[in-house]
């Protein structure tokens, strides 16, 4: 009876699927989230009888018996589309219309990437993101900075109450990978490059390709609800079919029980 | 013993079978670009006259995939290319030309398209394709180009008859040395997008539930051969 492992695969697809989508949903309101979808492979299939074998009679078959031992997951892969851009007008808040991640320098010296771009100042003045990992290349505003302003090419200019001129301090560059559904998420919005997603590209805000800032605005979470509820659904769907599919192997075996009549 | 019992029991066999190929299509209702798989019983219960007791055995005629296009759902991936028509990709790698409609693929180090399984995706010139630039395009027909330029084109085929390819586990198919593809015509390749199973639930729930009675159908049929056999004895003792 293969059929009750093939439907257990099954049930089990499922289940991860759950998992999956209920962190998407958690992550509704989770500025700069990018949801996750689940792939799934089938598994190897027992060939009962190969295609174009001789059958008894020396002709041949055209097509083969094979069964199949269910499904498994294979990857989860993150969707990258964009986010609703939603107005803060917090001067600090900054989104990218369009392809680029900021660079964040981790704590252990590594470059992780976000699009989470609500920003903060440390006690120096330094752009951090909200755990305080500083942004890169690092920014820091002086402490008697009247307005912060931040063009759609990156540029970072400030006013002080000596100058009546905007003076430039710094460029926020964007970077961008050529495959990112192959980056590694590290959880807190920060992605990590790997052998999939190819090295990151870096740039300006603008140029080549890349999105351009806007200030004053916060990029949601691209999980879309709807969506959501409807793969739920199909996923429960699924689960209970593979369940059922597993009743009906039972019943078959009681009924094959039930045969010898002692 | 009556020849009865035999033909009822191949027919239970049939029906596991039956039972084992529903299970696998119910397990990768999920599965991208899986392919429904279907037993046909040449003449359920028919008799073949190949001798007067084994007659009307019920056995598998043929196992068919249902090649039929599964539906395409966007994903907004610049790497997930689906199949909107015929065709399969061609996949390389050590062990000859494999072939997949499923197209989640990704990156290899050196810049290699891969399948998400790791074998190298194939271009018309029976080449792996290699990618380098910041933003990949492909369009219909399978060009791949990114701002450096064109990188290759996907190599598309199609078999004459789909039946003789066999199946490898992760939505892979081989063929056998001897049946070699064409290129494939009918088809588009839509960046962006993934092709979801084609299995049908309500397909194949039915099917669940009509193998299940069927079973139960020659369960009857075998508890009544032996009912009657056991009468037969039993008076036949008495004589």
């Amino acid at each position: 009876m293969r059929a009750l492992w093939t439907a257990a695969t099954g049930m089990q697809s499922q289940q991860l699927t759950l998992d999956v989508i209920s962190n998407n949903l958690a992550n509704v309101q989770t500025a700069g989230f990018k949801r996750s979808r689940l792939d799934f492979q089938d598994l190897v299939y027992e060939t009962l009888q190969a295609p174009g074998a001789a059958s008894a009679q020396g002709l041949e078959v055209p097509s083969g018996l094979q069964v199949g031992h269910g499904s498994r997951a294979v990857s989860t892969s993150r969707l990258f589309m964009k986010g609703d851009l939603q107005h803060t007008g917090n001067p600090l808040d900054v989104a990218v219309e369009g392809d680029g991640f900021f660079q964040i320098l981790q704590p252990n010296g590594d470059i992780a990437y976000t699009q989470a771009g609500s920003l903060k100042k440390d006690s120096q003045g330094k752009l951090v993101t909200t755990e305080g990992f500083p942004l890169q290349p690092e920014i820091t505003i002086p402490q008697d900075a009247l307005t912060v302003t931040i063009g759609v090419d990156g540029t970072v200019s400030i006013t002080q109450p000596a100058s009546t001129q905007a003076q430039q301090i710094g460029t926020i560059e964007l970077a961008r990978f050529i495959n990112p559904a192959g980056l590694e998420s590290l959880g807190r919005n920060l992605f990590l490059p790997t052998q999939a997603s190819g090295d990151a590209i870096v740039g300006t805000a603008g140029k080549d390709g890349f999105g351009t800032l806007l200030q004053g605005f916060v990029e949601m979470s691209n999980v879309n609800v709807v969506e959501e509820m409807v793969n739920l659904i199909i996923g429960q769907r699924a689960y209970e079919i593979n369940s059922r599919a597993i009743r009906t192997a039972d019943e078959m075996m009681q009924t094959a029980n039930n045969l010898v009549r002692l | 013993m009556n020849p009865a019992m035999y033909k009822a029991v191949s027919g239970a066999v049939a029906q596991m079978r039956r039972l084992d190929v529903a299970t696998q299509n119910l397990a990768n209702l999920k599965t991208p670009s899986f392919k429904s798989q279907r037993l046909a019983f040449g003449e359920v219960l028919a008799s073949v006259p190949t001798g007067e007791r084994t007659g009307g055995l019920v056995a598998i005629a043929e196992q068919r995939t249902d090649f039929s296009q599964g539906e395409i759902q966007r994903t907004g991936n610049d790497f997930d290319l689906a199949l909107d028509g015929e065709g399969f990709f061609v996949l390389g790698g050590r062990f000859g030309p494999r072939y997949t409609r499923e197209g989640t693929f990704t990156l290899a180090s050196d810049g290699t398209m891969m399948s998400s399984s790791g074998e190298p995706v194939l271009a018309e010139n029976n080449e792996p394709i290699r990618i380098s630039g910041r933003k990949v395009e492909v369009n219909a027909e399978g060009v791949i180009r990114t701002e450096e330029g064109e990188m290759g084109r996907l190599k598309i085929v199609r078999f004459t008859d789909a039946r003789v390819l066999s199946r490898e586990a992760r939505g892979i198919y081989r063929a056998p040395e001897t049946v070699k593809p064409e290129a494939a015509a009918e088809y588009r390749v839509l960046q962006g997008s993934v092709e979801q199973s084609n299995v049908n639930s309500i397909d194949a729930m039915t099917a669940l539930i009509t193998l299940h009675r069927q079973y139960e159908a020659y369960s009857k049929v075998m508890q009544m051969m032996d009912g009657a056999t056991e009468r037969m004895l039993s008076e036949g003792a008495r004589l």
